[in-house]
């Protein structure tokens, strides 16, 4: 709110945003957003105009941008492919953690379901496709639309587990809690360190769109979080 | 004297104004809305935010223009872009040449050709 405050007034509408997005889906890197951001800010504050006057749409403004980037200034894209994987191993591991669990528990073996296997296929090809198709995120009037879709798939990942409960493949419990622990160590050791450059400022030369301090560690430790708390409640909670 | 404002067809415009934001930054480092306000001045009109920076960001990728942030007295800093030493032969080369495309042009029209043309020698070293 305060940092908001301090912002140039002009800054603060929905241009920036639509301007920030495209360039991300651009693949541009963050300096770069941060030196074409500064430009806009610059332009304004001298010209008393608003982005969307002098710049005109966000988005079209972006492509022109884009295409000036040098090659260095690109980042490499998120494939469909590597974002379904990583999907797949932790919609995988998931159901296996949690079976494990129960099996040791019990002091049987783990089953997992044919419902958790469709959720994960579901899952899988879902999250490959919104990374397919995350320029949809360009267009303002479809985001809401992008989102929608999102819970949509997040529900129907969710329901076959809950729905086809028949076993599909039954391991020893500590079997599936060892895959389980690998498939999550490896995509935890994969995707540390990524994620989305920040803006830098040309001048600051620190991030000029700073997120709140608590989404990083909020982001990075909510499935550890969840899942924790599930197996805490499958050990405590006597099972019928 | 106020010079009246005719209105240019775009393309003019377009074409043009690449060789005269070289010819602006030829009088010297400046920022993008100074160049946007002398062109104004220079009776070529209105030329938007969307437009200059692209160019500006070309004429950079080209290695024509150099660009350095410079801060602001109490408001953001300014982005300041001057000519290179290719920049500079760049557009001394544009200048004849565009001067030998008005004369030939000239020709064409009515008004007849314009009373200092280039002379043929200078576009032959071209």
């Amino acid at each position: 709110m305060i940092k908001n405050l301090l912002r140039p007034r002009h800054l603060l509408d929905s241009w920036r945003d639509d301007f920030v997005i495209a360039l991300r889906l651009g693949n541009v890197s963050g300096r770069w957003i941060g030196d074409a951001l500064a430009q806009v800010d610059a332009h304004c504050a001298d010209s008393g105009e608003e982005p969307r006057e002098a710049f005109g749409d966000p988005v079209a403004y972006a492509t022109y941008v884009v295409e000036q980037v040098r090659p260095g200034d690109l980042t490499s894209p998120v494939s469909p492919l590597r974002a379904g994987l990583f999907g797949l191993a932790v919609l995988l591991a998931v159901p296996a953690l949690l079976s494990g669990v129960a099996g040791l528990k019990d002091g049987g073996p783990a089953e997992i379901s044919v419902g958790s296997l469709v959720g994960a296929a579901i899952g899988t090809a879902a999250i490959a496709a919104v990374v397919r198709f995350a320029f949809v995120l360009q267009d303002p009037r479809r985001r809401g639309l992008w989102f929608a879709a999102i819970a949509l798939v997040v529900a129907a990942t969710m329901w076959p587990p809950v729905i086809w409960t028949s076993t599909a493949v039954e391991l020893g419990a500590w079997l599936c809690v060892g895959i389980a622990a690998v498939l999550l160590g490896a995509t935890w050791v994969s995707l540390r360190g990524t994620g989305p450059e920040p803006v830098v400022g040309p001048l600051t030369g620190s991030d000029s769109l700073p997120t709140p301090r608590w989404l990083a560690p909020a982001v990075k430790w909510l499935l550890p979080v969840t899942l924790a708390s599930a197996i805490l409640l499958l050990l405590l909670v006597p099972q019928p | 004297m106020t010079e009246t404002q005719p209105t240019w067809p775009g393309d003019w415009l377009r074409g043009v104004l690449e060789l005269c934001v070289l010819g602006v930054l030829g009088d010297g480092p400046t920022y993008g809305y100074a160049i946007a306000q002398r062109l104004a001045e220079a009776g070529l009109g209105v030329v938007k935010g969307g437009t200059l920076y692209p160019l500006l960001s070309r004429l950079e990728g080209e290695d024509l223009v150099e660009a350095t942030w410079h801060a602001g007295d109490g408001g953001p800093g300014r982005k300041f872009f001057e000519l290179t030493g290719k920049g500079r032969a760049e557009l001394a080369r544009r200048d004849v040449l565009w001067s030998e495309f008005v004369t030939r042009t000239r020709r064409l029209l009515p008004l007849g050709p314009p009373v200092d043309a280039v002379p043929a020698s200078r576009i032959l070293e071209m």
